[in-house]
């Protein structure tokens, strides 16, 4: 009998369980089992649509990245890059609704514009062109106001025309 | 039930009292040898459609081994509470067991890989390269741990028991 023979016998000889009664409840293995499975199938396939998902994302990725740049030509110009002004202000419109002669924020700068003295008129600014559309706000208020009877000014009666805001 | 249940219901049976042997060797306790055991059953039932055609309780000692090992892991995480274990040797046990009273005591001073590999090489009679694929090590851990694992139960022995795995001093 060698060493390692008394070790095999010792590790095979019948330990606490050796006359105790087996309690294998197949049962209960099996259900425990299949939830196993299940829970591990759920698990697969929540990897696999992670995994395909990734996969989606890098080609569309690289899709865009590669995909050569389109020449400026084809890109939508707006009409006001076109000829960009020196000053980018928006239009202000006329409350009398006179767009025709509507001034523009952005003169340009080859058109010279008169000061309203009269000195430097071969200074082209952008202020008298901003100042000239202000009167034609201011000019229109009282216009508006005057349409208010004052407590002070006797009520025209229904048959009396009511004059117009605009005094036309 | 399915066929498939009535050939594992047959493996379960035949198998347990083997694998829960080695369970008790691994761990030293009897309850947690059964719990390992019917652990051990489990998985290999989730994977039974897989394990049937191939050796089957090879399977099942493989997963007993890694499970006990990772659980052994887990232990180092956690803190002792409750009552203490149960020890693997008590005082008052036949004379005729005790040999393994020895080994018992002498299997709980190993770690849980030595003890894998001593139970996988001397039980279970595998050969060190089953026993490497089977713990997930190299040849050459398997030789070493072997080694150092049959010198602590040969410093380990009692007087009356022979010396373990070679001579002694």
């Amino acid at each position: 009998v060698t060493d390692l023979d008394t070790l095999r016998r010792a590790l095979r000889a019948p330990g606490a369980h050796g006359y105790a009664p087996e309690i294998l409840d197949v049962d209960e293995i099996t259900t425990l089992g299949r939830r196993l499975r299940r829970r591990r199938r759920l698990v697969a396939a929540g990897g696999g649509v992670c995994v395909a998902a990734a996969v989606f994302g890098v080609a569309t990725g690289i899709t865009h990245l590669t995909r050569p740049s389109p020449t400026p030509a084809q890109y939508p110009v707006s009409p006001a890059r076109t000829a960009p002004g020196p000053l980018r202000c928006h239009p202000v419109s006329s409350p009398t609704g006179a767009g025709a002669e509507t001034p523009t924020a952005a003169p340009s700068p080859t058109t010279p514009v008169p000061s309203p003295t009269g000195a430097g008129a071969d200074t082209p600014t952008a202020i008298p062109s901003l100042t000239a559309a202000v009167p034609s706000m201011t000019t229109a208020v009282p216009s508006l106001i005057t349409a208010v009877p004052s407590p002070t000014t006797p009520v025209p009666s229904p048959t009396t025309p009511v004059p117009s805001p605009t005094g036309c | 039930l399915a066929r498939g249940d009535e050939e594992f219901t047959e493996f379960a049976q035949a198998s347990y009292r083997g694998l829960r042997h080695a369970a008790y060797l691994l761990t030293g306790d009897r309850h947690t040898a059964e719990d390992a055991t019917q652990a051990a059953l489990v998985r290999t039932y989730a994977a039974w459609t897989r394990v049937r055609r191939d050796d089957a309780f090879a399977y099942a000692r493989r997963v007993l081994v890694n499970y006990v090992t990772d659980r052994w892991r887990r232990r180092l995480r956690e803190y002792p509470a409750g009552d203490l274990p149960e020890r693997a040797a008590g005082p008052d046990l036949a004379d005729d067991v005790a040999l393994r009273q020895w080994l018992m005591a002498a299997l709980a001073g190993l770690t849980a890989r030595e003890r894998a590999v001593i139970v996988m090489r001397y039980l279970f009679d595998l050969p060190e390269a089953t026993v490497a694929r089977d713990l997930g090590i190299t040849l050459g851990t398997v030789k070493s741990t072997s080694s150092r694992a049959l010198a602590k139960l040969r410093v380990s022995a009692d007087p009356e028991v022979p010396a373990i795995g070679g001579e002694r001093p």
